[in-house]
């Protein structure tokens, strides 16, 4: 996949705003760039013991994801992207330490930390919140879960359409309307931690 | 709840409204119960496909793990049958290159030329100088490819009896070979392999195990 497109880290931001195809090939990118650099700096923080490195690595990647999502929804102010990476994820593994204390922390000599951790974004999610939400997305159909995540990645219709091979726009738009409706349906009186 | 409210929730559930706009619809959602109802219901499916939102990127972030830490010499796998044609390819063009230089190398002018006597430029001097012009001239007409006249040229010079008689032999067993004239040619060379005490009977020799190469026989 070609990355060249991505020269700074405003260039990633702005793919990734951008929605769709564009996020998709952003986010891709920013992961490969700098996922090395993260490990190497978190694993230096936790001290590198065998057997801890896929749940680093598994944290790199939660991390990762939050900072999308803060991207995209807010929360994120022009510093520089891999900083901001680290920054989360040992917020993640804080949060983490406090159920599990089989991680020791080495003295950082570097703050990237600026993040609260005790803020919403770094609480881990329960087993029985992802349970429930596994349940109701399961219950949802694939097509409609397709239809769904496409739009939360910001894809337009025409996009969703030419992905899923639906006939047109406006089919996708009737379809995510549909699918929309039943999730709605399904999510009524059940009690979801927000 | 009507399809402009329904928008502007969504809207503002995935991040697409402007600073202002959000900051209104906050505003509106304070003093609102049924937007805010309908704004919990909304947030709670939100939850719901921003979750399979993660589980697919953590899939694809999972991928990309895979594919970056595996070994360099896994990445790129390289089937069998294509090393098999890589490998009868360069065979193919290796022979190819040997046929054309075999048929070359070995071809009877090629040998005939790269072996034939040739005279000094130093003998045109004294006594004899006409009999070198004799045999310079034949070996002339050898170079200009005229090697049935040689051949008589050489015959005639052969039949003499004096010093250069031995070299005229040996031409003349050149132009045999050039012109494909078998007898005459397998004669005269056994007569000089026979010969030991012939000027020519070591080249005769060396000539007679070119002939015999493996690579002659390929090519003849």
């Amino acid at each position: 996949m070609g990355c060249d497109q991505y020269a700074t880290d405003p260039d990633f931001v702005n793919g990734i705003l951008q929605g769709g195809n564009s996020r998709e090939r952003a986010v891709e990118c920013l992961y490969r760039k700098y996922r090395r650099r993260v490990l190497v700096s978190v694993q230096t923080y936790v001290g590198y013991k065998s057997g801890q490195h896929t749940e680093i690595q598994d944290l790199v990647q939660d991390a990762f994801l939050v900072m999308v999502e803060k991207i995209c929804f807010g929360g994120y102010n022009d510093g520089a992207l891999v900083h901001f990476w680290i920054g989360i994820t040992k917020g993640l593994l804080r949060n983490k330490m406090k159920r599990d204390a089989r991680m020791d922390l080495v003295e950082d000599p570097i703050a990237f930390d600026q993040h609260d951790a005790a803020s919403p974004e770094f609480l881990m999610i329960s087993d029985q919140r992802r349970q429930l939400l596994e349940s109701l997305l399961s219950r949802l159909g694939e097509r409609c879960k397709d239809v769904l995540i496409l739009w939360a990645n910001g894809y337009s219709m025409r996009e969703i359409a030419d992905k899923l091979g639906l006939s047109s726009e406006a089919m996708a738009r009737k379809t995510k309307y549909k699918c929309k409706s039943q999730l709605l349906e399904m999510v009524k009186g059940v009690e979801i931690d927000i | 709840m009507d399809e402009h409210t329904t928008e502007k929730i969504e809207a503002y559930l995935t991040g697409t409204l402007s600073h202002a706009d959000r900051a209104a619809f906050e505003k509106d959602l304070s003093g609102d119960a049924d937007l805010a109802r309908a704004f919990t219901e909304h947030t709670k499916a939100h939850a719901v496909i921003n979750h399979g939102v993660r589980q697919r990127w953590k899939a694809r972030l999972q991928e990309i793990d895979a594919e970056l830490d595996a070994p360099a010499h896994t990445r790129r796998v390289v089937p069998l049958w294509r090393k098999w044609a890589v490998a009868a390819s360069i065979l193919l063009v290796a022979g190819a290159g040997l046929w054309f230089w075999a048929d070359y190398a070995y071809a009877d002018r090629t040998i005939a030329t790269s072996m034939l006597a040739v005279t000094e430029a130093d003998a045109f001097r004294g006594e004899g100088a006409t009999l070198e012009q004799r045999h310079v001239a034949a070996e002339t007409l050898f170079m200009q490819g005229e090697i049935t006249a040689a051949r008589d040229a050489f015959l005639t010079l052969a039949a003499e009896d004096n010093a250069l008689s031995p070299r005229a032999d040996w031409n003349l067993l050149m132009t045999y070979l050039v012109l494909g004239d078998q007898p005459s040619f397998d004669a005269l060379l056994r007569s000089l392999i026979a010969d030991t005490r012939h000027v020519y009977h070591q080249r005769a020799v060396r000539l007679q195990k070119t002939l015999q190469h493996p690579l002659y026989r390929l090519t003849h």
